[in-house]
């Protein structure tokens, strides 16, 4: 049994070395696969992570009619805050919201702010700032709010999230056809260079044949030859792309936070083992099935 | 050992490969097969290899019905036959040895047992002494040896071979058959399918003669029209 499985493991690596440009093109077509899997991973992982960081961050402020007391601000607000859809919410009254923007826009200069005296312009403007569970239940809690007694005016951000959510989709769905497409072409890859190698081998297989070697013998080493070549080619892009992204956020990330703002990219650690185990496992498994219906068709035994 | 009863392959309507072929080879025989080019003598070896399945009648080796025998039990059968070629079919690639070695190898022989057959196969078929030479390096007459080892190495009960003398000269030809004649009389039997009179002549053993798939005699030695035929080549 171990000379067998020797003779296997040996003769799968021979024939890898023995067509060399086939074998070239049939791992770099592997590595191209996975490289854009991994590639639309990560940026389809970053932009979920993006719309995740903005739905905790970004509420819906509602201000009420004028001349509203607390109490009745309150029960006003009691129709929506308790609502399923609200994850937490917070109150800002009119003198906490006029102390908050008179750091915001006279910062040090805050004595300009005395010239309002007593005067709140602000008196009008308490507030509740309500953070969603989810940011696709914003329409139907936008419609619940603005339909309640006493609520003015409801400020929210649509635009922002519908854009990143749309990005998130066509991110997905270009992915999709690409790696679609690419698939196909290492499996015609794969194919061609199982192929070849038969013919290569053609008297060894007739011999062996002949000889009375089991089935499973002849075949294996062409079965190996197809998993490694769909390992080596994914074991490289991995390599590539950890390389590439490490690079991408200590340096370039880091460089333009300032632009990108509350953007934090996924850690490397997080998303790696996840890119490999479904890399790895999709390369071995196809690259096998691949390579054993080619040899099966190939090889009469 | 074998046994053809009214075995018939037609690969196309018009021409039968083989027709209603019958005999028996038993145990320990030395039995030629002769006949001219398209009499169905590849056919018949294919039969014999279960390469090919007949269209009527029963093959019988070692008391194994051929029809019977399940695909994935074929390679088991195919252990029982050694078969050598006339281009002999060594790997370029591999040694001696190796070439020999590679009969073991792929049935799943241990490594240990391995070196021991080989070692005594090679110093059977004298050529101990090049077991690192190439197939390149060799003669046609030892490249024949070497496919002799190879078939003989996992111990087949017949040795099979198609035209073994085609591609030799005269002394080759005497050695390899020469070499033939000891591994029957070792017990392996042996079926050497070849359209070379003269070599059939000199052995003087049994011949079954083919034309157009059809078996015409049944001899020891040259049947009288083989006879005639050879004398008017002389």
């Amino acid at each position: 049994m171990l000379s067998a499985i020797i003779f296997i493991i040996t003769s799968g690596f021979k024939n890898l070395g023995a067509k060399k440009v086939f074998t070239f093109a049939s791992i770099c077509t592997v590595m191209s696969c996975s490289f854009l899997f991994s590639l639309f991973f990560i940026i389809a992982s970053n932009v979920h992570s993006l719309v995740a960081q903005m739905e905790t961050t970004i509420g819906i402020q509602v201000f009420f009619d004028e001349g509203l007391s607390e109490e009745e601000i309150s029960m006003v607000a009691s129709n929506f805050i308790n609502s399923e859809y609200v994850d937490r919410y917070e109150y800002t009254d009119s003198a906490s919201a006029w102390e908050n923007a008179k750091k915001q826009y006279f910062g040090n200069h805050i004595e300009l702010a005395d010239a309002f005296m007593d005067d709140n312009p602000l008196a009008n403007s308490s507030s509740y700032e309500i953070f969603l569970k989810n940011i696709n239940y914003q329409p139907e809690f936008i419609d619940l709010v603005k339909s309640t007694k006493g609520v003015r005016q409801v400020n929210y951000s649509s635009n922002a999230i519908k854009i990143l959510r749309d990005l998130d989709n066509a991110v997905s769905y270009i992915s999709f056809a690409l790696i679609g497409i690419l698939v196909v072409v290492a499996i015609i890859l794969i194919s061609n260079t199982i192929t070849v190698s038969a013919n290569a081998r053609a008297k060894e297989c007739e011999v062996m044949r002949l000889i009375g070697a089991p089935n499973y013998m002849i075949r294996a080493p062409f079965v190996l030859e197809g998993v490694l070549i769909g390992i080596i080619g994914t074991l490289i892009s991995l390599g590539i792309v950890m390389y590439l992204y490490n690079y991408l956020t200590t340096n370039i990330i880091a460089d333009y936070n300032i632009v990108l703002g509350i953007f934090v990219p996924v850690d490397m650690m997080l998303i790696m083992p996840v890119i490999a185990k479904i890399t790895i496992l999709a390369s071995a498994v196809l690259s096998f099935v691949v390579s054993y219906l080619t040899i099966w068709r190939h090889l009469r035994v | 050992m074998i046994s053809f009863n009214n075995v018939t392959k037609i690969y196309d309507k018009r021409n039968k490969a083989v027709h209603d072929v019958s005999f028996d080879i038993k145990d320990g025989e030395f039995v030629f097969i002769v006949g001219q080019t398209g009499s169905g003598k590849t056919t018949l070896f294919k039969l014999l290899t279960k390469e090919i399945e007949p269209d009527s009648g029963n093959i019988n080796v070692a008391n194994l019905n051929l029809s019977d025998i399940k695909g994935r039990y074929i390679p088991k059968f195919r252990r029982m036959l050694g078969v050598i070629f006339q281009d002999f079919k060594l790997l370029d690639d591999r040694n001696v040895y190796d070439n020999v070695a590679f009969a073991q190898m792929v049935i799943g022989t241990p490594r240990k047992t391995i070196e021991k057959h080989v070692d005594n196969i090679l110093d059977t078929v004298n050529l101990f002494q090049k077991g690192l030479k190439f197939p390149r390096e060799l003669s046609g007459g030892e490249k024949q040896k070497v496919a002799i080892a190879r078939a003989l190495v996992n111990k087949p009960k017949i040795l099979l071979a198609d035209e073994p003398t085609g591609n030799l000269d005269e002394k080759s030809t005497n050695e390899i058959m020469d070499l033939l004649s000891i591994i029957n009389e070792n017990g392996t039997t042996v079926v050497v399918i070849t359209h070379d009179l003269h070599l059939v002549s000199r052995m003087n053993k049994r011949v079954i003669r083919l034309k157009k798939g059809k078996v015409v005699s049944d001899t020891i030695g040259l049947d009288y029209e083989l006879k005639e035929l050879l004398r008017g080549e002389r």
